[in-house]
């Protein structure tokens, strides 16, 4: 059975995307926490600056509402007492109406209408309209009968372009406990657009309905005219059909009104006529500190997540940071195991090496003094042989004893060189200072060599400086002849008859400069770092035969840095080899 | 480490989070909690209240109470006077909220049941004569009971109605008042009666009484009524009359008596004019008294209401079929005209 996974990505993609999920989804429900956690002080915020323009606005229109309240209930109480007094004494009732009619400048009419519906009597203000309705037209009106069961009450609102709004207002004249009679009394409404106008400079407006949703009172008297009708809007269908105030915190008494602007309102109904009184604001300007709010928590989340980013951020970096770290630790740590196990294998090489190298070193100063001793003899005996026996000895006789005294020799030359090697490396190879010319000693070698190079067929030229002459070195007489010694005796060596070989010697400021040039076989380049090392000989010198340690250079570089000086060497394969050695002046 | 500083930085905020969260729901709790579905048990006797209980229907879902989401209704159309009691039971069995009556007989029934009650259940009657008089509310300002409503004037507006047919027809003296018998104990037809006597006498006519007993009188009693003896025809707020109104309107037009009756139905009917009040609207005025009780407002203390519209309606073709011309002063009354 083969699994097949039923979403997959490339590693790249699902690499990415852990970084997101790792990145973004903190990030996101931290967000979405430092936003429930604002709301803490937010929405008390909110609320607050809601309660605050409640309060307000409910302070400014419970105002005008006690007063038009107190208007309406001062006139019902007026007419009230009025159809009280005609009920005592009818024959006085025209008095009693004008009376009425004086103290109340909203009445036009009142007109006093018997239980079939007749009418009794009217008295109007010389201004007032004629009514000229006949007994039907209060009989038609379902008023009058309320107020024929005992109830004083307030018309339904009539707005016409001429008067405006106005009511009728209803209220039975009692005999023998039974209403017998019905004043009608025509009430002007256009004081509400007065009552309403009356408000504090703010941004906004009140308004009048009706128990119909109708409005019947605004600061301009020119929407009355329209009859608008807002029955709709809860905050309305709240105040006129519940008869409760609405306080204009809750979420129906925001409306959009009819210029399309967004609205804070509250609400006072007013009983006694039916009417409603409320009280609207552009909600930008009522809850002007909400937006600041929001404006403030929006600035203190995005300040909230700005910080977490930057800790989060940082805290990827330094754990990307502490994976690298760890690695490189692991990394050294594995290293330094490494080494230090190195370290102790070395050591103990070393140590042994050391301790070879001291038995080596032993060996050959014991093997070398055991040496020395016998083949002196050896040396001695051959010479003398060759020196007593001249004329007795035969050529060939001769010939071998020279041999054989030729190759004591280089044994004994051998011998020497082990020796001072191992005294070099046992620190026993002496130097003894000495100020002195250098001249003479240069001048001795010269000799030697140059008859020994002419034996060869070799040029041999010495370029020992006169003008200035070479100054006092502090040498050792002994051990710098074996420089010289070991340098020419090389650079007869390996010169071919008819080459040339040059020793010079000059001051150089306070350093002698001593230089031995041949143009012999060179040293091939692959080997020039392993010139001064103990046994080495060039390939080139080994094709040769010639004789030799390889252990020659190795004691001129020991014995002339030990002077202080320097040796280096320039050699071209084929073409000739220059040492130059060089001695500070005393 | 730094996964831990991560961790513990969430972990936090997550908590303060939570803490928050439940803080403010308690502290600020949701004001729109799960909506109550309400009952509404509808009693009607009689007949032509239909156009009111759609009417009264249709103004409850304008004011948010949606048939079968949050309001529900139990419709009875009931004529036997009793059975009311026994449908005002089945109401209360049912756990209805509010009951809605129409008629003096239905709502007395339901005010009688449920005036017992630890809690008594609010009744709002949508057409009652008089409310006072039926003993279901104490005053028209403060109703005092859990009874309240919209009066429907039948038994005042008996007044007016002989008033049109006298308009009408000056000449008219005998007219003849079918009602309910004094000891059956309907106080709205009593009070109708009285009524129409008092203003017989102002206007110079003459009544004629015709008592009804039960419902199987009606159809006697109707072709007692007679052109020779009657000049014209009313009818009070009379709920067993008006059960039966089809047979006083069929004598009216055989007799060519003109009758004038109470509504817009029984003119549609055939009655030759009616005056009374606009159901539909009080229908609505009844949605409105009940939405303010069911959001918590006391019966007692809702005023009750009268129709906030009258209609005069007359019948062109019930007046062409028994000889009538209607003067056009009379014509221009007329709210609602029949052809």
């Amino acid at each position: 059975m083969v699994h097949v996974p039923m979403f997959s990505l490339p590693s790249g993609a699902r690499a990415n995307m852990k970084t997101a999920i790792h990145w973004l989804l903190p990030l996101i429900l931290t967000g979405l926490g430092l936003f429930l956690v604002n709301l803490i002080w937010l929405y008390p915020a909110l609320r607050n600056i809601r309660e605050s323009a409640s309060i307000l606005a409910l302070e400014i229109s419970h105002r005008v509402e006690t007063t038009i309240a107190a208007d309406l209930t001062a006139t019902l109480n007026d007419v009230q007492a009025a159809a009280d007094d005609i009920a005592s004494e009818p024959d006085r009732s025209s008095l009693i109406l004008e009376r009425l009619l004086r103290r109340h400048a909203s009445l036009a009419r009142v007109v006093r209408v018997e239980r079939g519906g007749r009418e009794l009597m009217r008295v109007s203000r010389p201004t007032a309209e004629s009514m000229g309705e006949s007994a039907s037209a209060y009989t038609a009106r379902p008023i009058f009968y309320a107020a024929l069961q005992g109830v004083s009450s307030f018309d339904d609102v009539e707005i016409s372009p001429e008067r405006g709004p106005h009511t009728l207002l209803v209220t039975p004249i009692f005999r023998g406990g039974k209403a017998e009679e019905v004043l009608f009394v025509d009430v002007d409404l256009t004081g509400l657009t007065h009552a309403v106008r009356e408000i504090p400079d703010l941004t906004g407006h009140m308004y009048i309905v009706d128990r119909n949703g109708v409005q019947v009172g605004h600061p301009d008297i020119a929407e009355v005219i329209k009859r608008q009708n807002f029955i709709k809007r809860p905050i309305v269908r709240k105040v006129i059909l519940d008869g409760i105030v609405a306080d204009g915190l809750a979420p129906e008494d925001e409306y959009v009104n009819e210029q399309g602007t967004r609205v804070f309102a509250v609400g006072f109904p007013i009983p006694i006529a039916g009417l409603g009184l409320i009280f609207e604001q552009p909600r930008s300007r009522a809850l002007a500190g909400e937006r600041q709010m929001m404006f403030f928590a929006a600035a203190a989340i995005a300040l909230g997540l700005a910080f977490l980013s930057i800790i989060l951020r940082s805290n990827i970096r330094l754990t990307r940071l502490n994976a690298s770290m760890r690695e490189l630790l692991t990394d050294l740590d594995n290293a330094g195991k490494m080494l230090v196990r190195r370290d102790l294998e070395l050591t103990r090489a070393n140590v042994r090496l050391e301790e070879l190298d001291q038995i080596k070193s032993e060996f050959v100063s014991i093997a070398a003094h055991q040496l020395r001793t016998p083949l002196t003899g050896i040396r001695w005996s051959y010479q003398a042989i060759l020196e007593e026996g001249q004329g007795n000895l035969q050529p060939e006789q001769r010939k071998l004893l020279e041999s054989g005294l030729s190759t004591t020799l280089r044994m004994v030359d051998l011998v020497n060189d082990l020796l001072s090697v191992a005294r070099i490396e046992e620190g026993k190879f002496g130097i003894l200072l000495k100020k002195q010319a250098l001249t003479p000693l240069l001048a001795r070698f010269a000799d030697l060599f140059s008859q020994r190079a002419r034996e060869k067929g070799v040029a041999f030229l010495s370029e020992i400086a006169r003008d200035p002459s070479i100054p006092d070195v502090a040498f050792d007489e002994e051990k710098l002849g074996i420089v010289f010694d070991n340098l020419l005796d090389n650079a007869l060596k390996y010169t071919e008859p008819g080459g040339r070989i040059t020793l010079r010697a000059s001051r150089e400021g306070d350093h002698v400069a001593i230089e031995i040039i041949d143009t012999g076989v060179g040293i091939p380049p692959g080997q020039m770092h392993r010139i001064f090392t103990k046994f080495f000989r060039a390939d080139n010198a080994l094709r040769l035969h010639t004789s030799g340690t390889g252990l020659g250079l190795y004691v001129v570089k020991n014995i002339v840095e030990k002077h202080g000086g320097t040796v280096e060497v320039e050699s071209h394969e084929g073409k000739g080899t220059t040492f130059r050695m060089t001695l500070p002046v005393a | 480490m730094t996964r831990r500083i991560s961790f513990l930085i969430f972990s936090s905020v997550a908590v303060l989070a939570i803490f928050a969260f439940v803080w403010l729901w308690n502290r600020y709790p949701n004001a729109s909690l799960p909506e109550k579905v309400y009952k509404v048990g509808i009693l009607v006797r009689g007949s032509g209240y239909e156009v009111a209980v759609d009417s009264y229907k249709r103004k409850m879902t304008e004011l948010g109470y949606r048939e079968g989401e949050n309001i529900s209704y139990d419709i009875r159309f009931v004529s036997a006077r009793e059975e009311l009691p026994r449908a005002v039971e089945e109401f209360l069995a049912e756990g209805t909220d509010l009951i809605h009556t129409y008629s003096t007989p239905a709502t007395q029934a339901a005010y009688e049941i449920t005036k017992t009650m630890p809690v008594p259940t609010p009744v709002v009657f949508g057409s009652v004569g008089d409310p006072l008089i039926a003993g279901v509310v104490r005053d028209f300002q403060h109703p005092g009971t859990n009874v309240t409503g919209v009066t429907s004037l039948s038994t005042e507006l008996t007044a007016r109605r002989l008033e049109l047919l006298y308009e009408m027809n000056p000449s008219a003296k005998r007219i003849a008042m079918p009602h309910t018998a004094p000891e059956n104990g309907d106080i709205a037809a009593t009070r109708s009666v009285e009524i129409a006597e008092e203003t017989a006498r102002r206007l110079g006519m003459k009544l004629i009484l015709l008592p009804v007993r039960a419902k199987e009188d009606n159809a006697a009693v109707a072709q007692r009524i007679m052109r020779q003896d009657a000049d014209g025809m009313i009818v009070g707020g009379d709920s067993l009359v008006w059960g039966d109104i089809d047979m006083y309107i069929a004598q009216a037009i055989r007799e060519k008596i003109p009758f004038a009756a109470f509504d817009l139905n029984q003119v549609q009917k055939g009655a030759l004019l009616g005056f009374g009040p606009d159901i539909a609207i009080s229908g609505e005025q009844s949605a409105v008294i009940t939405h303010q009780i069911l959001r918590g407002r006391s019966p007692a203390e809702i005023p009750v209401e009268v129709p906030r519209k009258l209609l005069l309606v007359i019948n062109q073709a019930t007046a062409r079929a028994i000889g009538i011309v209607f003067p056009d002063a009379f014509l221009q009354k007329a709210d609602v005209v029949i052809e």
